[in-house]
């Protein structure tokens, strides 16, 4: 017997032939399917991890104003506060930042009889989720000459409103920072100050008190984002 | 477990060599299958022990017994283990060559196995330094003409041995589906992902996740060992079912229906984590829960390195490769077995804590326990699983070929060969290192 046959005796005989052939055949079947099956996702990896794709995230914003307007007294340290739960955020958007507007009695910047009063105005850190430390903020003004007075509070980390190119892996890497929920929400608190000036004099009006006009505006935003590269 | 792992394919893998080194008197195709197994221990051992300086040293250990190649490319540690790696699976591919029967009916057979260990390493090794490991993995098209032979092999002795109700033949196809297990066994656990054909996402994952080299030649390698992997336990479970039908269920049947089962829910858990396997390329890496990180530790990741070598132990006495019947021998092997027992012990032990908040003390009493029993029984355990400890040739003298390659092997010249290999792995590991040209 020659070395071939006795191989294919130790290996095959007439019984085993069909099921041996037939577990190389699944075999084969299977190598070839998820050969098949795997070239597409090879290539979607290769590609995922060899490059860092550009993406612009444009912004859309849409402001809610809320206002009050308060009388103080000369002298007098009032604080307001704005519930932002009555605000309705749309579905998709989140909001952004927080610009609150104090505007004096007499707003026409000309202090011509010096009667201008002397008004500040300062949100006070509380509960309200958002950038307390960023540094764009203003949480603090103060004038006296008929002007109003931008006080500023960034709600979302980061938001400018502008749009952004940013690199990332996939999109939703690229929106990763723009997902976060809760940012905005809780009560603005701010404090009103008031000096009133009166200037001596018999022609003069005389002026004990002042009105203060306060406006918030509350930016929000939703986002839609384009693959550049 | 990598550092048990480690200690255990060392020891076992030193033991072996050393016992066959002894046994003069037992057949050349014994002695080359002993040495075979030795050394495919001590190159596993080596490279568990790569990864466990990788791991501890570097924290690099990444999912599914990954190492993260961002953390490690371009140390010697992790060159050395890829390459020692590279060199057991070389050896695993040709193993089949050899055990039970020496296909390669030829003189030159043991200069085959030599001189294929050392070609393959001499263009593995440049391949995988000059690519920075791109393509490793690719050895495991290797495996294809083994798992050919072994599947031939399993089918035919259990349809003879059914047919002719020739109990004798029971230990061919066993021996044929062990090899199996040893070599694919944990690809086996992965068996209804790749027929679902899921395991790519994992790659991807992979990839992404650890800086795993995404290539052709690596991908393509994991997924014909996937695939030999998933085509032996189907081929054994078949086997079993039909066996266990018609003369009745065996240990072996009853270790392929486990890994059979293991493999059917490990199928349907990666099914069920599939988005978070996804996410990485989707949206961002999620974790997988404790409850995946714990079966996955219990049974793919314990049967690379805890049950293979155990089960290659099992060869090694139960099919007398080593002279077990010697009484020099005998003590040896007695330690081996009571410090492997052990050695798993307290390793499933330790697993088990990882996630039951047992009390130091307690586990501590549980292993006194297992202590205990084992040298109390460790003459029956012996004796057990060296009890009917035959070889192939004296099993199955007729399937033997009158001409069978008898020659004298020298194993001094197997020693030197392997050992080169050892060192010439060590030291361009070394250089590569020392040039920093690797891991860029």
């Amino acid at each position: 017997m020659s070395d071939d046959t006795t191989l294919r005796n130790l290996l095959m005989t007439k019984e085993s032939r069909i099921p041996t052939l037939g577990a190389y055949s699944l075999t084969l079947l299977l190598l070839v399917v998820t050969f098949g099956d795997i070239l597409g996702d090879l290539r979607d990896t290769t590609e995922f991890t060899s490059n860092t794709p550009e993406w612009q995230i444009t912004f859309e914003t849409q402001n809610q104003s809320l206002q009050i307007v308060e009388t103080l007294q000369d002298d007098e340290t009032r604080n307001v506060v704005f519930d932002l739960s009555d605000i309705t955020v749309p579905d998709g958007y989140m909001i952004g930042q927080i610009d609150v507007i104090l505007l004096p009695e007499e707003l026409d910047g000309d202090d011509d009889w010096n009667q201008c009063d002397s008004i500040a105005g300062d949100i006070i850190e509380n509960d309200l989720t958002a950038q307390w430390d960023d540094a764009a903020n203003t949480l603090s003004g103060q004038d006296s000459s008929c002007l109003p007075i931008d006080l500023y509070l960034r709600a979302y980390p980061d938001f400018t409103g502008e749009d952004l190119i940013v690199s990332a892996k996939n999109e939703y890497q690229a929106l990763e920072p723009w997902s976060q929920a809760g940012w905005g929400e809780g009560d603005l608190s701010v404090d009103l100050e008031v000096d009133v000036n009166t200037p001596l004099g018999l022609t003069t009006p005389t002026d004990t008190d002042e009105e203060i006009t306060v406006e918030v505006t509350v930016t929000m935003f939703s986002i839609s984002i384009e693959r550049l590269t | 477990m990598v550092p048990i792992a480690a200690v255990v394919d060392l020891v076992l893998g030193v033991a072996t060599l050393s016992i066959i080194g002894r046994s003069r008197e037992q057949s050349s195709t014994s002695r080359i299958t002993g040495c075979i197994l030795g050394w495919i221990l001590i190159f596993l051992g080596l490279s568990y022990l790569m990864t466990a300086v990788l791991e501890f040293r570097y924290g690099a250990q990444a999912e599914f017994s990954l190492l993260d190649h961002n953390k490690v490319s371009g140390t010697f540690a992790f060159t050395a283990t890829n390459l020692f790696l590279s060199s057991a699976i070389v050896l695993m591919a040709l193993l089949p060559f050899y055990f039970p029967f020496r296909i390669i009916k030829k003189e030159w057979d043991v200069w085959f196995l030599l001189g294929a260990s050392c070609i393959t390493a001499a263009v593995l090794t440049p391949l995988h330094l000059l690519t920075n490991f791109a393509h490793f993995n690719v050895e495991n098209f290797l495996h294809i003409p083994g798992y050919l032979i072994l599947v031939a092999l399993y089918l035919r002795f259990v349809i003879t041995e059914v047919r002719d109700e020739d109990t004798r033949l029971r230990k061919v196809s066993m021996v044929a589906g062990l090899l199996l297990i040893g070599i694919h066994g944990e690809t086996m656990t992965y068996w209804l992902s790749q027929v679902l054909s899921i395991n790519d996402y994992f790659f991807q994952r992979g990839a992404i996740n650890s800086g795993v080299a995404a290539t052709y030649a690596s991908w393509g390698g994991v997924n014909t060992r996937l695939t030999l992997g998933t085509g032996a336990i189907l081929v054994l479970c078949a086997g079993e079912v039909w066996r266990s039908y018609k003369l009745g269920i065996s240990s072996f049947g009853i270790l392929t229906f486990v890994i059979f089962v293991i493999g059917f829910i490990a199928g349907l858990a990666d099914y069920a984590v599939l988005d978070i396997v996804r996410s990485c390329y989707e949206t961002s890496c999620e974790s997988f829960p404790p409850a995946y990180s714990i079966w996955y530790d219990f049974t793919s990741e314990a049967l690379v390195y805890l049950y293979t070598p155990i089960l290659f132990m099992f060869m090694l006495l139960h099919y007398d490769i080593i002279d077990t019947k010697r009484e020099e021998n005998r003590w040896l092997i007695r330690i081996i077995v009571i410090l492997l027992l052990l050695i798993v012990s307290s390793t499933i032990l330790e697993l088990v804590q990882s996630f039951l908040p047992i009390p130091d003390m307690i586990s501590s009493a549980a292993l006194a326990i297992v202590v205990g029993i084992f040298i109390g029984w460790e003459e029956k355990i012996v004796s057990n699983l060296i009890e009917g400890s035959v070889s192939i040739q004296d099993t199955v003298p007729d399937f033997l070929d009158e001409g069978t390659n008898e020659a004298e092997f020298r194993m001094k010249v197997f020693n030197l060969v392997f050992g080169c290999i050892t060192a010439f792995i060590l030291v361009i590991s070394l250089l590569f290192t020392g040039l920093g040209v690797m891991g860029g």
